[in-house]
């Protein structure tokens, strides 16, 4: 999962990326409202957090001209708390408002739940067979047991469990697994979804040749 | 209802009673003095009526006499039958005595112990009568041509019935007007105090949340109508003032957020999972910057509401401007010092009335702004001189300037201008509140503040402080 923080406080931007990359998203910075809009227009975000007083272009504004046509889940985090300001964030298009100081485990969840529903998912627990992911605390269990994965390895299952049912092509999953820094080589993805064969068994992610891979319900 | 009202209540008599009883007491003494007066007339005039009426009758019984008519045959006309009523209780009777004081002759129902005059009537001159009351009896003396007396008299049965009808007839009406004026005194009463019970009703109702809460206007008289306008008024001086303070303390608690938050997050984030001594020590310096941050803010905040809140308690004494910058550049000498920028002075003893500590406040503000937003290797000049009656400050530097989109509201409260590039680094961000505080202090010292800017080349900041007058 791949998320776009847009904060101009330089120590609160450092911070958000920590606490998300942490959390194990792919994430992508920026401190002012032109290039914040630029880069939610490039990529597609699985969610983008939105401070609303930035330079140049106010996060009001960002979200307007996002809205025109991207339908990407924002959370606005900002420390204007008043009712009005929550209420024009909700109607030009937020999808929720964190107002500050905020709880990084409130902040976390509003995001698990942000791209939850916008895959359509409504739980955080997904049966596969024998097969059970707590997308909530990132554990897997293969009949009963744990399964250690490594946090790329989970981002991947993830993403791929989120929009289960669908054929996920591989440049997809490079854009929404890897960050605006990430230099290694889109290679790397086979690699990730051999390990993940290994540890949960051949038949769980299916390849589309020519496509991309898939996780059918 | 609020403590005040629990003043002694009970000796605190009520306007509208007082305006009640004072109305209605001075109608009651009005009107029972007319009809006493009325009685007084109508008994007098009765009197008078009679009087004349048993006199016309004496004339007429001495004029007989004098025709030689004998006493004992004297008879009263008719016509005074008539005149004085047909009821035996209201019949005339006479006596007539002699010079020897004996009765001569009599007729008619005539009371006992009735007797002749010791004080003889006049028998020449305006006033040829004498009249007595004799209980309910009017009785009449005239002197007769012998020397002699003639008394007529006769009860005033039919007037004292007429006085007894006139005088129940003033007591009823009497009393109804008492009570149609108690009735008006009541209304009327009602009419004063009721705007004013309306009136302090609404006033006690205005509370701290309902300030927009205002008296109705036009009230029913004039006073009470300037006392609501100037009511009003004081309401939305008050409002204005309760609103700039929620405002400031909105705009303080949001002010405050972004470095709670850093800390906030700083201190979870750390905390999550084990890290390296040295993710430690930016994380506690973050923290340190941040703190030291909303310390600065803290203190600005609580100058302005100081400046802006606190009322007249500024005291002001004779002060040399020039001596306060040069104090407030040695101050700032050494941060100057280290970012390379030049401070010229041009300083003439200026002498104005003003607070020691506000002015230097003022001078330092401007100075810190201008080395803040300076350029490396820069300079500030800084100009004191008296210019008529006013005393000109001007700090000028060559800094990054101001875009001209951003100058209007650089005295709003927590305005920064985005993305300057200061010289301190980002931790050395201001507060926001430093021009604003200047342009308070230097309003609370009767002077004006102008900026003038070019992006790229500098800002100057000039206030003028009116002059002191040097003592003769």
């Amino acid at each position: 999962m791949r998320i776009l923080v847009v904060e101009d406080q330089p120590d609160l931007l450092r911070l958000l990326r920590g606490i998300l990359e942490e959390a194990g998203y792919a994430v992508d910075t920026s401190a002012d409202g032109n290039e914040g809009l630029a880069k939610a227009l490039t990529w597609p975000y699985d969610a983008i957090v939105l401070d609303l007083m930035l330079p140049k272009l106010s996060g009001l504004e960002l979200l307007e001209r996002l809205r025109v046509r991207h339908k990407t889940p924002v959370l606005i985090l900002s420390a204007r708390d008043a009712v009005p300001d929550r209420v024009r964030g909700l109607d030009l298009g937020a999808d929720d408002y964190l107002p500050k100081p905020f709880e990084q485990n409130e902040l976390l969840a509003r995001l698990r739940a942000l791209i939850r529903r916008s895959a359509g998912q409504a739980q955080t627990t997904v049966e596969l067979g024998d097969i059970v992911i707590d997308l909530r605390s990132k554990a897997v269990q293969r009949d009963g047991e744990a399964i250690a994965l490594t946090a790329k390895e989970f981002m991947l299952l993830e993403y791929l469990v989120t929009h289960r049912g669908r054929v996920i092509s591989r440049d997809e999953l490079v854009d929404h697994l890897s960050d605006e820094n990430d230099e290694s080589n889109s290679n790397v993805l086979e690699v990730y979804v051999s390990y993940l064969r290994k540890k949960l068994g051949a038949e769980l992610i299916e390849t589309k040749r020519g496509f991309g891979y898939v996780i059918n319900e | 209802m609020s403590s005040t009202n629990e003043a002694p209540a009970k000796r605190i008599v009520s306007l509208s009673r007082l305006l009640f009883v004072s109305h209605a007491s001075l109608a009651a003494i009005t009107i029972a003095g007319f009809a006493a007066v009325m009685f007084v007339m109508s008994y007098h005039a009765t009197y008078r009526q009679a009087e004349g009426e048993l006199l016309g009758a004496a004339e007429l019984l001495v004029q007989d006499l004098r025709n030689d008519v004998s006493p004992v045959e004297l008879t009263l006309p008719d016509s005074f039958f008539h005149r004085f009523g047909k009821a035996p209780r209201d019949q005339a009777y006479w006596v007539l005595w002699g010079s020897d004081e004996s009765e001569v002759a009599r007729d008619g129902d005539v009371p006992d112990g009735t007797m002749m005059s010791d004080r003889p009537p006049n028998s020449r001159g305006p006033q040829r009568f004498r009249t007595e009351r004799f209980g309910r009896h009017l009785q009449l003396f005239v002197s007769t041509d012998d020397g002699g007396q003639l008394m007529i008299g006769r009860p005033l049965a039919k007037e004292f019935d007429s006085l007894v009808r006139l005088a129940v007839r003033l007591v009823l009406i009497g009393l109804l007007g008492i009570g149609l004026a108690g009735a008006i005194a009541w209304w009327l009463a009602k009419r004063i105090a009721q705007p004013i019970i309306a009136f302090t009703n609404t006033a006690n109702s205005i509370t701290h949340e309902r300030l927009e809460e205002r008296l109705p206007i036009p009230q029913p008289t004039r006073e009470m109508d300037q006392l609501a306008v100037s009511f009003n008024g004081m309401l939305t001086e008050l409002k204005a003032a309760f609103d700039r303070q929620q405002q400031f303390t909105a705009d303080a608690a949001h002010e405050l957020r972004t470095p709670v938050a850093i800390i906030l997050s700083q201190s979870e984030f750390s905390l999550s999972k084990e890290r390296s001594s040295s993710d430690y020590r930016d994380a506690l310096t973050t923290c340190r910057d941040t703190a030291a941050h909303m310390k600065r803010l803290v203190n600005d905040l609580l100058a302005i509401s100081q400046a802006e809140f606190r009322g007249g308690e500024m005291a002001f004494e004779p002060v040399d401007l020039a001596m306060i910058v040069s104090d407030a550049v040695q101050m700032i000498a050494s941060p100057a010092r280290d970012r390379e920028i030049h401070i010229e002075t041009d300083l003439v003893a200026s002498p104005i009335a003003g607070h020691r500590t506000s002015l230097l406040q003022i001078v330092f503000n401007l100075l810190s702004n201008a080395i803040r937003y300076n350029t490396r290797g820069g300079s500030v000049r800084v100009v004191v001189k008296p210019d008529g009656a006013m005393t000109r400050l001007s700090v000028a530097d060559t800094g990054v300037g101001i875009h001209p989109t951003d100058l209007p509201f650089v005295w709003d409260r927590f305005y920064r201008v985005d993305q300057v590039r200061t010289l301190g680094g980002e931790t050395e961000n201001g507060s926001g509140l430093g021009l604003s505080l200047v342009a308070e202090l230097v309003r609370r010292h009767g002077g004006e503040v102008t900026i003038d800017s070019t992006p790229d080349q500098g800002t100057t900041v000039e206030a003028v402080f009116p002059s002191l007058e040097p003592e003769k």
